[in-house]
């Protein structure tokens, strides 16, 4: 940092401008009045213009040295740490040497194409929703392979063109779809998340999002698990709560603007067939 | 607790990451910092008031956990190692070495820091929070965050530079240069 002389005789030059003042400038943290006063020192004066540079300079060497740690997947101890360990045994983790063969070239490239993924990215175990980095929140293992079938199934898409958030419509043998939650993204267009009951008792969560075309692509589908009993208060109630469920979630919030549809605005969408979101 | 303040603890993860990284100055300390605040912040779910900024209450959780190692580390005269930022992924190979070079030069810097400046720095120049969310974190008054703040800066580019840090004085704030 360039020192500079604080003795300027009078004439609100340099001398009136302390370092906290011209770093609150380069910050945009200055009030209006204090903006002008600096900015005509700064007119009047290069060195402070140089220190001002330096403020700027230094916070900017300071992003681009540590962003690099954004990007970088989060370790499996952290995400353990919040979510609890990986359940169900009907769904083991596939080892990365195993984890190929279970989802084909044409999905990744499907799901890659439907959230502008770069492959890249998909290969590294990370992928990107809508330009937002999801450090390994959403991971290939969480894609399960029958993602196109369920797509061109005529009655899943009824389902969720028409499903009410807590109903369920069987749809193929012994499956059902739950939907469990309806927001609006700006880049998707309307999505909901959904829950899929398989026989034997497993349970896929996923995230679907409407195309103008009026076709629900399947962004999201977690393998099917044994969902982790939770006896409620009452014990005739069951709850399911399980980490696919959660990462979903945080997926479905980085692509979410604005609430959550709430039943009356949504039973409106399905009457109304889903119109066009308006641009805000 | 419920699964969304789970998922909101997951989107944190990232940010509460640099942060830890920007703190100490190891991936492996900062992993541990981040996991230790984590089981923190569950086991004290209470006392987050919903409606207030989770990222805020996380940060101040690290922060007191880290205080805490850094006087303990202190007493016990131990340096910071900072070999383990290589293990960060970078998209190319000349982009690689440029970042892990200047997050080994600023880290080196950043650990000449006093520990508040360093929290500082790493709340407002690299998380990009204001000095008043600042402030709240650090329960700091703002003229106090400003001072401390543009200190450090100096600080940081004159050992970036390689040139002595000099301070300017402040007369259109004198009472916020007071740093106790």
């Amino acid at each position: 940092m360039t020192n500079t002389p604080d003795d300027t005789p009078g004439g609100g030059g340099s001398a009136a401008v302390s370092d906290e003042m011209l770093m609150a400038y380069a910050d945009g943290e200055l009030p209006p009045e204090q903006r002008v006063l600096v900015r005509k020192a700064l007119t009047m004066d290069p060195a402070l213009v140089q220190r001002l540079e330096d403020f700027i300079a230094t916070k900017a060497s300071l992003r681009r040295a540590f962003d690099p740690v954004l990007n970088a997947p989060i370790p499996e101890r952290l995400l353990e740490t919040v979510l609890g360990p990986t359940q169900g045994p009907a769904a083991p983790r596939p080892r990365a040497s195993l984890a190929a063969p279970l989802f084909s070239r044409e999905s990744v490239a499907r799901l890659t194409e439907r959230f502008r993924l770069p492959l890249a990215a998909v290969a590294a175990g990370v992928l990107l929703v809508a330009g937002w980095q999801l450090n390994n929140i959403v991971r290939v293992d969480l894609l399960a392979p029958d993602g196109r079938r369920l797509e061109t199934s005529l009655k899943l898409q009824g389902a969720l063109e028409s499903t009410v958030t807590g109903a369920s419509t069987r749809i193929e043998s012994g499956e059902a779809v739950t939907p469990t939650l309806t927001f609006l993204s700006l880049e998707h267009g309307w999505c909901r998340q959904f829950q899929l009951a398989q026989p034997r008792g497993l349970r896929s969560m996923g995230m679907a999002c409407r195309s103008e075309a009026g076709v629900w692509g399947i962004g999201l589908l977690t393998p099917a698990t044994q969902p982790k009993r939770k006896p409620g208060p009452n014990e005739s109630q069951i709850e399911f709560v399980g980490r696919d469920d959660i990462l979903v979630d945080a997926a479905a919030q980085h692509i979410r603007d604005g609430d959550v549809l709430g039943a009356k605005d949504e039973a409106l969408k399905i009457k109304e067939g889903w119109p066009k979101p308006k641009p805000r | 607790m419920t699964d969304e303040f789970r998922a909101r603890m997951v989107e944190l993860l990232p940010r509460l990451r640099r942060f830890a990284v920007a703190l100490t100055g190891d991936l492996d300390q900062a992993d541990d910092l981040v996991q230790e605040t984590c089981v923190r912040a569950l086991s004290r779910v209470d006392q987050w008031q919903p409606g207030t900024r989770l990222d805020s209450w996380m940060y101040r959780i690290a922060q007191n956990l880290w205080f805490d190692r850094a006087r303990a580390r202190k007493v016990r005269g131990e340096s910071v190692e900072l070999e383990t930022v290589d293990a960060l992924p970078g998209e190319d190979g000349r982009t690689v070495t440029e970042s892990r070079l200047a997050l080994k030069a600023v880290n080196a810097a950043m650990a000449r820091l006093p520990a508040e400046q360093r929290v500082l720095i790493a709340l407002v120049c690299i998380d990009g929070l204001t000095y008043r969310e600042a402030a709240e974190i650090t329960n700091s008054p703002i003229g106090t965050v400003m001072s401390r703040l543009a200190r450090a800066r100096r600080e940081l580019h004159a050992i970036l530079e390689g040139q002595p840090a000099v301070a300017v004085s402040s007369p259109a704030n004198p009472k916020a240069g007071t740093d106790p």
